[in-house]
């Protein structure tokens, strides 16, 4: 049985996965292989500044619906969010030019950097976002929307991964206590901590491994991560079973932030909720997914999930439609992102924005989709032009699709340092081939749509065509980067470490990934 | 700076939206033309106007093209000429490797078109 997903009714999760590779392996010591890897560490979804960025995205509401116990805060500190709940206005600002986007059109980026700020809990008054994104001396930082120096500050001194070691270390080593813990972004980059034990009793314990400076709440949960993650594990290797009694289970994960393992099916959830509570506790949590299309990867145009580099891709915006080339998967925390250029997100109003993307060269049946866009650094002066596409965890893959005999060529490595005279190919969709040459030069900058992209590589990749952007740039299963533009004579393309960078996307360089 | 190809005798030249004077990029930067694709694009001509229309939405595509290229009706039949005479397009005809990313062309098959000044 191998229970393949569609990716739409998953994206809302994404950023929540904690889920074991159970789709080609679903052996125990596979499946605990997989928790361990990326579960175990009670700080997985909350390794980046901007990580939470996805994971907020789509499940603010629901925290804040569900917003738990806040035993024990540093409230009585006032810290940078407190400074950032004093909404700025725009003529507190000074700023009265008209607004014309950097990276689009006025509605476009005004629209992204509100719903941006709503994600990081900042103010969403239009007219000081307006004014804010005139102002060409504004600060970008990280999100890549302007802001004002208050508010650069405290983006600035939001805790990251790296802050977060002790805590992780502390959930490593109580794993009966530790229920997980987030960043809650919308609510000022507050860490939100999980502890199955009364939080007065807890508190003090967990006190001593919070960084000096970081916010954070402590709140009360019935199960541990370690249990969940045990259930996850348990559910996965029972889903052939499962299937027999007409539960159709199409995927599994933690989440965290409502301490609950939710569990995708086929269809009949009053059925699923009684038979998987009964098996495996009242944890569970269950939601109907989407129908699997278990097709084989035939060609460029038809190759259902897992996803991989090299495939056509397509979606439509405002009505045009354009092509592009997927490059890789990538993970960030415990999400799975297919990486493609950012130009392919669109250019603005005019020409619209492509946001919801598909396999294949028409648009846009729905057994065929892919992900939506989730993040792009496509912005002057970025390092990569690229952009992420959400994908269901469990459609992640290291594979490029080099041709049909072998659609499934797999990446192992990642090359950091481009060396003139590296020996590189593309896997491009349009041209429907594989092209080799070698590394030119390195650390260029690129100007086209008005925008200049920095650290960029040229090589001697003398084949581009229209609909190649995005695709793999890659040698002896070696990741180097994704393509981006042409001069008609060589190729230039983003670095995957460069993208790394950017995005916060790491290449899949195994199946578990 | 890239000029129109001249018209022939007899040729009716017809309007065509091509890319303002570009400014030369900053020292050490280089330009270059992204590779996304807008598919299949056919010319169509009603005698008056010319419409370049996306095959697989039967979108009408504002396309910007490259200075230097123009338009001319001759025999009848509009064409879409690079600067170097060579045709394009023709009215009824399509072709699926004109590239950019938003509406400015600057990739036909792969010929890139720098901007011009």
């Amino acid at each position: 049985m191998r229970p393949s997903l569609t990716a739409k009714h998953h994206l809302t999760r994404t950023g929540l996965r904690c889920l074991p590779e159970r789709l080609r392996n679903p052996n125990i010591s596979d499946l605990l292989r997989g928790v361990l890897n990326r579960c175990s560490h009670p700080g997985a979804m909350a390794e980046g500044k901007s990580d939470m960025m996805q994971l907020l995205r789509w499940q603010a509401p629901r925290l804040l619906a569900t917003a738990i116990v806040l035993a024990l805060t540093l409230a009585s500190a006032p810290g940078p969010n407190a400074a950032i709940a004093v909404a700025e206005s725009a003529s507190d600002i000074g700023i009265s030019s008209s607004f014309v986007s950097p990276s689009g059109s006025h509605d476009d980026q005004l629209a992204h950097a509100l719903r941006l700020r709503a994600e990081f809990g900042l103010s969403t008054d239009t007219a000081t976002v307006e004014a804010l994104e005139s102002d060409p001396t504004a600060s970008r930082g990280d999100l890549g929307i302007a802001l004002s120096p208050v508010e650069a500050a405290n983006i600035e001194s939001r805790p990251n991964g790296t802050d977060l070691e002790a805590l992780k270390s502390f959930g490593a080593d109580h794993p009966r206590l530790w229920g997980g813990m987030y960043i809650d972004q919308s609510d000022g980059g507050i860490i939100d901590l999980a502890i199955t034990a009364p939080s007065g009793v807890a508190s003090a314990e967990v006190l001593a491994y919070v960084p000096v400076g970081i916010q954070y709440r402590v709140r009360t949960v019935t199960y541990s991560e370690a249990s969940l993650n045990a259930v996850v594990v348990a559910v996965s290797a029972a889903m052939e079973n499962l299937g027999k009694v007409g539960v159709d289970v199409y995927d599994v994960f933690t989440d965290i932030p409502n301490n609950r393992v939710v569990v995708d099916v086929a269809a009949n959830p009053q059925l699923a909720t009684d038979v998987l509570r009964a098996d495996f506790g009242p944890s569970v949590a269950v939601a109907v997914g989407n129908a699997p299309y278990p097709t084989s990867c035939t060609s460029r145009d038809s190759c259902p999930a897992p996803w991989r580099g090299g495939l056509d891709i397509t979606s439509v915006g405002n009505g045009y439609q354009q092509w592009c080339t997927s490059g890789y998967v990538g993970r960030k925390n415990s999400a799975n992102f297919l990486i493609t250029a950012g130009h392919c997100y669109g250019q603005g109003s005019l020409y619209g924005s492509f946001t919801n993307w598909y396999n294949g060269a028409s648009c846009c049946p729905a057994n065929k989709f892919v992900g939506n866009e989730s993040s792009n650094s496509y912005y002057n002066h970025s390092k990569a032009d690229a952009m992420a596409i959400a994908i269901s965890s469990s459609a992640k893959s290291n594979y490029i699709y080099e041709t049909s005999v072998d659609p499934s060529y797999t990446l192992t490595g990642a090359w950091g340092n481009n060396t003139v005279g590296d020996s590189v190919c593309d896997s491009v969709a349009h041209s429907n081939g594989v092209y080799c040459g070698t590394v030119i030069s390195t650390g260029g900058s690129v100007q086209y749509d008005g925008r200049t992209f920095d650290d960029q590589t040229y090589a001697s990749i003398d084949h581009a065509l229209p609909g190649d952007s995005g695709g793999p740039i890659f040698s002896n299963h070696s990741l180097f980067g994704e393509l981006t533009a042409t001069n008609g004579a060589n190729s230039w393309f983003s670095t995957q470490q460069d993208i790394q960078t950017e995005l916060g996307v790491y290449p899949c360089l195994s199946l578990s990934c | 700076m890239r000029t129109p190809f001249p018209a022939q005798s007899g040729d009716k030249i017809l309007p065509l939206s091509t890319q303002a004077p570009a400014t030369p990029p900053p020292s050490g930067v280089t330009v270059a033309c992204p590779v996304a694709d807008y598919g299949s694009i056919t010319m169509l001509f009603d005698g008056t106007d010319v419409t370049f229309v996306q095959g697989s939405t039967q979108t009408d595509v504002p396309l910007i093209w490259p200075r230097g290229f123009s338009l001319v009706q001759r025999s009848g039949v509009a064409m879409l000429l690079a600067p170097d005479g060579s045709v394009v397009l023709q009215s009824g005809q399509s072709r699926d490797d004109i590239g950019s990313s938003g509406f400015d062309v600057c990739l036909v098959g792969e010929t890139f078109y720098a901007p011009s000044e």
